[in-house]
């Protein structure tokens, strides 16, 4: 992993080096986000791994409901929140449905942080536009929050976040609290028009189109499902935007999250370490096409 | 070569006998009825052969095992943890679990593996770099590697299919390996002693002579060095590390790979008996409160390999899947580590059912790249 | 040689209709033959036929009738047909979608069967001329008789030069020399050493197993490939563990999804890596079969296979008693 360009976090929670192991948590409290989505949030219960939990936006965790398995999510409380993690989860397969059945005061196992992190420092003194699609915001949310406490390092700062429908969108509170702010531009769109709607309608990559942000100086990140993220990318090469100013993050099957079983390669690289996010420009040097 | 000692052929199982109380002992033993040849536990072999008839199984260093040792190290079936959910038995309206997880136990005596090729022990090599590269390493598989102590002989008769030579490897390379020996005619000539065989060496001097009974020896050893190299030379020509990897970049295109793999049938044969390929899958079992988290072996050619809960699926199709398995071998992990992920035995030639050989993938690629004009 | 001379004359008439032939072609392995998919008149050159032909092409018959538009022509053994026959009965394509090419056959050599006989040491060379069978290991050279090495499925067969269907065939002048045996003796022989001698067999074969899923992968029959019961999550039946007792239920899996279709071609057993007798579980439920339903696959494709079919009444299964 080529650590040269980004900060090295003291990843305190290595008391163990087996990596397969996970650390328990406790279900602290359950917000149903939209008809699928739900959030958890976690609480560490070993008092001392609690303390010494450390962790970049983008990170990812492994969360297992022992007994149907483990899968990735991104940790997305802010990284300045110490009380507890965040992971909101989409309910499509067997362990999102076992993870959907979950409790307030259930336990569940945890391993994280894993794979890698915006690289904020290249960021600043940029404008930076977000784009996200349904859970696709997840990833961008602790991004938001970070640069948001630092607001004087980076530039305009705009957010489109898109929906199937008003019901669909994630962090709704978020959403609007950014948008009162005014640190932040907030756009949001849904896929078709229904009564009470009064901002955007429209698919993501055409309503950014109509958005036509300046590429100068401008670092666009995107995240969502990958026929969104196809489009998007297309809009932002319309809009001449560069690859190494487009990071995405990606989204694989994945068993191990450490890069040992081998199955989310992309080409050399593995979404588990060198991802999940990833700059345009990374994307195509790769051999094998990433979508 | 030189040669530091010498262990004839009678004294191997008395050997192997004397060094059982400490370690765990692997050797190719040959099935003359079932016709097959594996990797077997000495204390299993034993088992074997006191329940019928002894001729059966018997000790064979020549011929090629089917599996290659790497399920000495990456069992097929491995336990990661036990977990319990713990619910609080007087309270019944209490319907909080707590949960608890326990590692297995690592008592086991470290692995003393007889008989490997070089080959073979290239390909555990590979597996070293793979498992313990990068800031999060596998526990399970280096710990049994720590303590284990690989005995590789040489060579002296290749088969056809081999092709060591070509992907930088040797039928005499005893660089990898912690004992190296040449097979010759009354037992074991001794041509490397690495640090960590030193203790196991020690204790077993009354095994070991220290010199060969005849004293043209080395040159002995050198005409079966040359023979082999001679034999392998003739088999694939094989292209350079650096080369290949470029060709591969510039061969992705699908139609060029359902060619290649119009005959294939997806089936996990050929990543089952490869030396190299590290690919496992994890999955958790409960019955009751109780429960095991544990790993096995999988295969990247099944098409459920990289499918999503949501139904999207990058590698939908047996030529992307394909393509990704010789890319592994013969691209990326060169990227990564310098190195094939190919050693050359040719198990994969020989298990095919449909005699897909990685052999003349690799020319149809280089020759089909020769004819693309360059942009 | 006259065989393959006729056998490439008759795929030149022919190619012009089809949009793509499946063919066996040969390869610097010895005893074996390579799968080969020819687009245009200029491959039919590479096409073979020789004693060592004993992949059943017919494994890709369903696959290719679903991808491809327009025909399909496949040189194909009479037992190959089949499984033809069989997929037919099962109406997963219509028949003119593959024109069958029928080549009379003299027998063919099992390699598994000569691995048997040199106990396990790796085949490095293999020559066939005539009647005899020329085989090198490591430690030495071997002359065999090619009739002594047929597949299991040649001492019974009965259709070698009369294919039960077909589009082209071409004779073969040899006769098939293989001395004839009763298709079950084998079994009545195997039945005799007792259920516990047979379960420890079995016990024994099943820990070798690897769940590599070339058996299932390579049955012209089995096109559920990964759409198989084995890997499903919820409901949760097998277990992904690798050991005997899963090896045993997912071949039993595979007895059952195939009773009343298996044909004996024995491309089970050949597939396999670590060369588990399987086909004598198929075979022994083939037996089954015949005696319960009075069933023989492959010979009628207007025939359905008994347990794709509901009976109100049955012939040979009353209430309480197996008639």
């Amino acid at each position: 992993m080529n650590m040269k360009n980004r900060s090295i976090p003291i990843n305190r929670d290595r008391d163990t080096v087996n990596h397969y192991l996970p650390i328990i948590c406790t279900v602290k409290k359950i917000i149903k986000e939209t008809p699928n989505i739900v959030s958890l949030q976690l609480i560490i219960d070993n008092e001392k791994k609690r303390k010494d939990f450390y962790f970049e936006p983008g990170q990812v965790g492994q969360i297992s409901v022992f007994g149907f398995g483990e899968s990735t999510f991104v940790i997305n409380s802010p990284v300045s929140n110490k009380d507890y993690l965040q992971f909101s989860i989409m309910k499509v397969g067997v362990n999102t449905t076992a993870a959907h059945n979950l409790s307030e005061g259930d336990k569940v196992g945890l391993r994280a942080p894993l794979g890698n992190w915006f690289p904020y420092h290249k960021m600043e003194g940029k404008n930076i536009i977000f784009i996200g699609g349904g859970i696709g915001l997840a990833p961008l949310r602790p991004l938001i929050c970070f640069i948001l406490e630092k607001k004087e390092k980076y530039g305009k700062l705009t957010l489109l976040s898109a929906a199937k429908t008003p019901d669909d969108f994630c962090f709704k509170y978020d959403i609007r609290t950014w948008d009162k702010s005014k640190s932040i531009d907030v756009v949001s769109t849904i896929d078709t028009a229904c009564t009470g709607w009064t901002q955007e309608v429209g698919l993501c990559p055409s309503v950014l189109e109509t958005l036509n942000p300046s590429p100068l100086n401008t670092i666009a990140i995107t995240s969502g499902p990958p026929i969104m993220i196809k489009y998007t990318l297309m809009i932002l090469d319309k809009l001449n935007f560069k690859e190494d100013m487009i990071y995405t993050t990606l989204e694989r099957r994945m068993k191990c999250g450490i890069g040992k079983c081998g199955r989310c390669n992309i080409g050399e690289k593995f979404v588990c370490v060198d991802g999940p996010i990833f700059s345009l420009a990374e994307l195509n040097a790769l051999p094998e096409p990433f979508m | 070569m030189k040669t530091t000692g010498f262990i004839k052929s009678k004294a191997l199982i008395p050997w192997i006998e004397s060094i059982r109380e400490k370690y765990r002992v692997f050797l190719p033993v040959q099935d003359t009825e079932e016709a097959r040849i594996d990797f077997m536990d000495y204390d299993d072999f034993l088992k074997l052969g006191s329940k019928e008839k002894k001729e059966r199984h018997i000790i064979n260093f020549s011929e090629k095992t089917q599996l290659s040792p790497k399920k000495v190290f990456l069992p097929l079936t491995e336990k990661l943890f036990d977990f319990e959910y713990i619910k609080d038995t007087k309270d019944p309206n209490n319907v909080s679990t707590d949960i608890t997880i326990t590692e297995p136990d690592k008592k086991d005596l470290p692995i003393l593996l007889f008989g490997a090729k070089p080959c073979d022990i290239d390909g555990l090599k590979c597996l070293d770099i793979f498992y313990g590269e990068g800031q999060k390493k596998d526990a399970y598989y280096l710990d049994k590697r720590k303590t284990s102590i690989l005995v590789s002989i040489g060579c002296n008769r290749p088969f056809p299919d081999c092709f060591c030579t070509s992907v930088d490897g040797h039928p005499f390379n005893f660089e990898n390996a912690d004992i190296g020996l040449v097979e010759t005619d009354e037992g074991f000539t001794i041509v490397k002693i690495g640090e960590k065989a030193k203790k196991v060496i020690d204790e077993s001097k009354r095994f070991i002579s220290s010199n060969p009974p005849d004293k043209d020896f080395e040159e002995v050893i050198d005409s079966f060095v040359q023979e082999s190299e001679q034999k392998l030379k003739e088999h694939w020509k094989g292209i350079e590390k650096s080369e290949i990897s470029k060709i591969m970049d510039r061969s992705m295109d699908t139609g060029l790979w359902d060619r290649i793999t119009a005959k294939c049938i997806s089936c996990g044969a050929c990543t089952y008996v490869c030396p190299t390929c590290f690919c496992f899958n994890i999955r958790d079992e409960q019955k009751g409160l109780k429960g095991e988290r544990y790993r096995c072996w999988d295969y990247c050619m099944n098409s459920h390999y990289t499918l999503e809960a949501s139904g999207h699926n990058p590698r939908n199709e047996k030529s992307k899947r394909y393509r990704n398995k010789a890319n592994c071998k013969y691209n990326y992990n060169i990227k990564r580590s310098n190195n094939y992920y190919c050693v050359g035995c040719g198990r994969c030639i020989e298990v095919c059912p449909v005699s897909l050989d990685i052999r003349e993938v690799i020319d149809f690629i280089i020759e089909t790249d020769k004819k693309t004009p360059i942009e | 040689m006259s065989v393959e001379n006729n056998l490439k004359e008759k795929a030149g008439e022919i190619m012009e209709d089809l949009e793509l032939l499946v063919g066996y072609s040969s390869t610097n392995l010895p005893l074996k033959v390579d799968p080969v998919f020819i687009k245009d008149k200029g491959g039919i050159d590479s096409l073979v036929f020789t004693k060592t032909c004993i992949n059943n092409l017919s494994t890709y018959a369903y696959s290719l009738a679903k991808s491809t538009e327009g025909k399909i022509g496949m040189v194909l053994k009479p037992c190959d047909t089949r499984s033809i026959i069989q997929l037919l009965s099962e109406e997963l394509f219509e028949r003119d979608k593959i024109k069958m090419i029928v080549v009379g056959c003299s027998g063919i050599i099992a390699y598994k069967k000569v691995q048997k006989y040199l106990k396990g040491l790796r085949i490095i060379s293999g020559k066939i001329e005539g009647d005899s069978l020329e085989v090198g290991t490591i430690e030495g050279k071997h002359s065999l008789k090619s009739k002594e090495f047929y597949a299991d499925k040649c001492y019974w067969c009965k259709i070698y030069n009369n294919p039960p269907l077909f589009d082209e065939f071409i004779e073969n002048e040899k006769e098939l020399d293989a001395v004839p045996r009763e298709k079950y003796e084998d079994l009545d022989q195997f039945e005799s050493m007792g259920l516990d001698k047979i379960y420890s067999y079995w016990e024994e074969q099943f820990g070798q197993c690897i769940r590599c899923y070339a058996c299932r992968n390579i049955c012209p029959l089995e096109i559920c490939r990964e759409r198989c019961i084995t890997h499903l999550e919820v409901p949760h039946w097998q277990s992904q563990r690798i050991n005997s007792d899963e090896g045993r239920f997912f071949q039993l899996i595979r007895v059952m999804h195939l009773a009343g279709r298996c044909t004996g071609c024995g491309e089970c057993e050949r597939a396999c890596p670590k060369n588990i007798p399987i086909s004598k579980l198929m075979k022994k439920s083939g037996q089954i079969i015949e005696r319960l339903f009075d069933y023989r696959t492959g010979e009628d494709p207007k025939k359905r296979p008994p347990l794709l079919t509901f009976k109100d009444v049955e012939e040979n299964i009353k209430e309480e008693k197996i008639v």
